[in-house]
């Protein structure tokens, strides 16, 4: 049964989409980084398309910056509990440090802000280094603040390269019996800082990272997080949902993506939202304390306590140097609002490529034209970009976003190039088929310009040629010996007319035609159907010559037609099969005139009309004036010396005086000259004196009444 | 009256009815108090001795401590007790929430409906009393109410784990008022006892012999308190806070 008609085009279509899809689907499945990293820097450019700013005209006035102030990118800023002090090692920190020491400096730092109410501070400073003394006068002030109730310090922890080992801030003064979370964050192959843990596994313990850490700290001591029971890497709290139950909320150690809402350095966000200086330096906290009656701006705040970007700088979606504390105040935000980033699993990547595929597809099937097609492709390409970075921005999930976008493009690219190969290898059939009618000059014209084969009438001439005898071949030979016969006539026949830039008809059974003046008109087209049928018939006289020449050769014997006349050219045919050809009186009339060459042992006949045309014109004789059968118009036949010589060239002239008096009436005496010729050693003329003597015998015997030179002819 | 045209009168009455319908947008104030209330026998007469809290207010055996607070028609008032510095509840005592009908009686913390007493007997006794006022329109309303009422219920099936997280959310509440500076978030003003003293004055006729200088009676509080008050001015999208902390601190 045939398949409908709908479905039948999508078949066709499936191929590019599906090969892409199989190759994208092993790069996935195998996690070839390469592919990830390009998933990564677009969720970057995801988050800074979010947090990107408009900037205002260059030439605004400051009415017109304030309103565009407001037009900034839309991306939320971190929780509003989350505060930071940094240390920027500027002549005032370095002046101090170089006074009282680092670890002093500190701890009066951490005195002062403790003093003005945060909940947490959060250290993202390894002290690690310095004399036992200078650690232990850090590590007492952590402690005193700690035991004071208010105030909770988290240190930091980090894992050595060796993974063994774990360097807590303060070792020397008992850091490790301090609070603390890992401040490990590790970076993406790009460098880049994108992924976080906020559980850690070290030497079977479940540990807590710095963000995590922190939060735990801000938390009641009944409440604070805790290793689950039973289960490795996995950390919980308790928690209150939105209708006021209370429920156990846990992570575990796998990485997410950090939601990087905006630059640590732009706080127009956080003006946005209302919130105060969010980024404190130690003399401004100092400024800060110093104000009376004043609320405290780090009042139950979570701070995070680290160097700035000249110290402690890391390239993220934001910038080249974002300070390291941004990451874990990210992943705190992200702990808190639910924000974190997380990439799709695999089966879902699988999915999001099938359905890009089947979409493809079905656009394949639907736009058939190529700009159609185009507009699908950018257009899908918007989808696939505006759709991941939704779901990145609202969702909160990673899409394959470059993997889909590349099948897309590249089933697009692939569609695009099949659609040319399959035009390509069309033009490529109809040029050879193309090919088989036209010589390679007239071709080129027709490539160029495909409206030339169109239906049209004109002035044409035509070759018909017939092999003699083929009917007693076809009965007696071998049919392997009757093709060779054949395709060896063939042969010499195109040859000669496609090097007359003829053009071919058909092969009908040992029948060879072709015609000139059509698909390129051309004003010298009896000239060439005239060249052609004298290198024909030389061809073959060569051939069968030739010392080589074999019993085939001496089969090819042949009459050519040839007249000049109107016809019409086009494609003939039913939907199922066509064909480009000649029709009309020419080719009727040259097939007449071509049946006739047997009776008159001429190897070439051609009309009055086709000698007319003729620009250059043979040596020919008139043989005869007959009405063919058929046709009402009377045919000069004129018989084309192939070889004349002096002694054929006065042969001619007799036959001719003859034939001048048979068509005066004067059969008698025509008859007489005939007979006279019928033994004459030019071939054509004996025949045709011969056939014409036998006539004027007739004739004499009962001369018609109303004779008019012409013979009217009883067979074809 | 005979002067006073028709077209006069629509006119006032216009303009009044414009000063009526005045929304409440702009600032309003609210006010609060704290007491401490001395329930020795001497001052049985009166119900007990209230005196408003100074910062050397000396703790003793009978002596509690009282919260008075009110605020305009429709706004709502939360009066509530951490320990300081924490999120844990003071003494568990239940927080308080009304919404203000312009009734006689002035909320009150503890409430008398908890029959909850807050002693004031040691010098170690600290705690942040916190006095909130939200308009009526504010966006923080509902959810403020919800999680005081889900604390108050809480308290009174005992569920431990329901407290502190109720606490940990109203506690977190308050601290983002305190860190807004655009909020009116301010500490309240505790005075020493000469200079609230001198304030309140010496009423001839009302005191109980022994009693201190200036004090009222608890029977007379009701009424008496809003002189002893602070104003804790509000509007809507600007909650009101004052923080009462209460005891020594470093």
């Amino acid at each position: 049964m045939k398949p409908s008609p709908s479905l039948e085009p999508i078949r066709s279509y499936w191929l590019a989409p599906i090969c892409v899809l199989a190759l994208l689907v092993v790069l996935r499945g195998t996690g070839v980084q390469f592919a990830e990293t390009l998933e990564r820097s677009w969720l970057d450019r995801a988050l800074r398309f979010r947090a990107a700013e408009i900037p205002p005209p260059a030439n605004a006035g400051v009415e017109e910056r304030i309103l565009h102030s407001r037009e900034r990118g839309f991306a939320r800023p971190l929780d509003e509990r989350i505060r930071f002090v940094e240390i920027n090692m500027d002549e005032t920190i370095a002046a101090r440090f170089a006074q009282e020491g680092e670890y002093a400096a500190s701890a009066k730092a951490l005195e002062t802000m403790a003093a003005l109410g945060p909940r947490v501070i959060a250290l993202d400073i390894l002290y690690s280094y310095g004399r036992e003394q200078d650690q232990r006068i850090l590590a007492d002030t952590i402690r005193k603040i700690n035991a004071g109730g208010t105030t909770k310090i988290v240190t930091p922890a980090e894992m050595l390269a060796d993974k063994d080992a774990l360097m807590h801030s303060v070792p020397a003064a008992g850091g490790d019996a301090l609070p603390f979370g890992f401040v490990n964050v590790d970076p993406d192959p790009d460098n880049n800082w994108r992924q976080y843990r906020l559980v850690r596994q070290f030497q079977g313990q479940t540990l807590p990272s710095l963000a995590l850490a922190a939060f735990s700290a801000s938390l009641p001591e009944m409440l604070a997080v805790k290793p689950s029971d039973g289960r490795p890497g996995v950390m919980e709290w308790k928690t209150l949902t939105e209708d006021g139950d209370i429920a156990v909320s846990t992570v575990d150690d796998a990485s997410f993506f950090l939601n990087l809402p905006h630059s640590y350095y732009n706080d127009d966000y956080d003006r946005r939202a209302g919130i105060s200086q969010r980024v404190w330096t130690i003399p401004q906290l100092e400024a800060q304390l110093a104000k009376q009656g004043e609320p405290s701006p780090l009042q139950d705040a979570i701070v995070f306590f680290g160097y700035g970007k000249d110290f402690d700088g890391k390239p993220t979606a934001h910038g080249a140097g974002e300070p390291g504390m941004v990451l874990h105040a990210t992943a705190l935000n992200d702990l808190l609002h639910g924000t974190d980033l997380k990439r799709l699993p695999l089966w879902a990547d699988i999915l999001t490529l099938l359905l890009a595929a089947l979409v493809a597809t079905f656009c394949f099937a639907w736009a058939k034209r190529q700009t159609r097609l185009l507009t699908l492709g950018i257009l899908g390409l918007v989808v696939i970009a505006a759709g991941s970075w939704s779901l990145i921005w609202f969702g909160h999930l990673i899409p394959a976003a470059v993997a889909t976008a590349l099948l897309w493009t590249l089933a697009f690219f692939g569609e695009i190039f099949r659609r040319w190969a399959v035009e390509q290898k069309e033009r490529t059939q109809r040029d050879a088929m193309l090919g088989f009618y036209f010589s390679p000059a007239v071709l080129k014209q027709v490539i160029k310009d495909l409206g030339m084969i169109r239906p049209r009438g004109g002035e044409m001439a035509a070759l018909l040629s017939d092999l003699r005898g083929f009917t007693t071949y076809c009965e007696t030979m071998p049919v392997e010996r009757v093709f060779e016969l054949l395709n060896r006539l063939f042969e010499t026949e195109t040859t000669a007319a496609l090097r007359e830039n003829g053009s071919l008809s058909r092969f009908a059974g040992d029948q060879f035609l072709a015609y000139w003046g059509a698909p390129e008109p051309c004003s010298d087209s009896a000239d060439r159907a005239m060249r052609a049928a004298l290198e024909i018939y030389r061809g073959l006289k060569a051939r069968q010559d030739s010392p080589q020449a074999d019993e085939i050769d001496g089969m090819l014997n042949i009459g050519i037609g040839l007249h000049y006349g109107p016809a019409l050219v086009g494609h003939v045919g039913s939907r199922q099969y066509r064909d480009y050809n000649i029709v009309g009186d020419l080719v009727n009339t040259t097939a007449r005139v071509e049946s006739q060459t047997k009776n008159y042992h001429a190897p070439i006949l051609a009309t009055a009309e086709f000698i007319q045309a003729l620009t250059i014109k043979p040596e020919a004789v008139c043989l005869d004036h007959v009405q063919v059968k058929g046709r009402q118009r009377p045919v000069c036949l004129h018989g084309v010396l192939t070889e004349p010589t002096d002694a054929v060239r006065a042969l001619a002239a007799e036959y001719t005086a003859a034939f001048t008096t048979y068509e005066k009436g004067g059969f008698a005496e025509a008859g007489k000259a005939f007979e006279k010729l019928t033994g004459c050693g030019e071939n054509m003329l004996a025949a045709s004196a011969g056939l014409l003597a036998k006539r004027c015998a007739e004739l004499a015997q009962d001369p018609p009444q109303d004779w008019m030179g012409v013979y009217v002819l009883k067979d074809k | 009256m005979n002067t006073m045209s028709i077209s006069h009168f629509t006119l006032l009455s216009c303009l009044f009815t414009l000063a009526l319908a005045q929304p409440l947008a702009a600032e309003q104030k609210g006010a609060t108090a704290v007491f401490v209330i001395n329930d020795s026998e001497e001052f049985a007469a009166m119900g007990g001795e209230c005196v408003v809290l100074t910062q050397d207010a000396v703790p003793a055996k009978n002596k509690r401590l009282l919260a008075f607070g009110k605020g305009p028609t429709g706004s709502v008032l939360v009066m509530v007790a951490f320990e300081p510095g924490k999120d844990e509840l003071h003494r568990n005592l239940p927080p308080v929430i009304v919404e203000n009908t312009g009734s006689e009686k002035s909320p009150r913390f503890p409430a008398d409906e908890d029959k909850a007493i807050w002693p004031f007997t040691s010098e170690d006794e600290k705690a942040d009393l916190f006095v909130l006022l939200v308009h009526p329109d504010d966006p923080m309303k509902s959810s403020l109410l919800k999680n005081v009422t889900s604390l108050q219920s809480a308290l009174k099936a005992g569920q431990s784990d329901a407290i502190l997280l109720q606490s940990l959310s109203l506690r977190t509440r308050i601290g983002t008022l305190m860190r807004n500076r655009n909020s009116d978030a301010v500490e309240a003003r505790i005075a020493s006892s000469a200079i609230a003293a001198v304030r309140r004055g010496f009423t001839p006729g009302t005191t109980t012999p022994g009693a201190t200088k200036g004090a009222r009676s608890f029977k007379a509080l009701e009424r008496d308190w809003p002189e002893d008050s602070q104003p804790v001015p509000f509007a809507q999208g600007s909650p009101g806070l004052l923080l009462f902390k209460i005891g020594k601190r470093d």
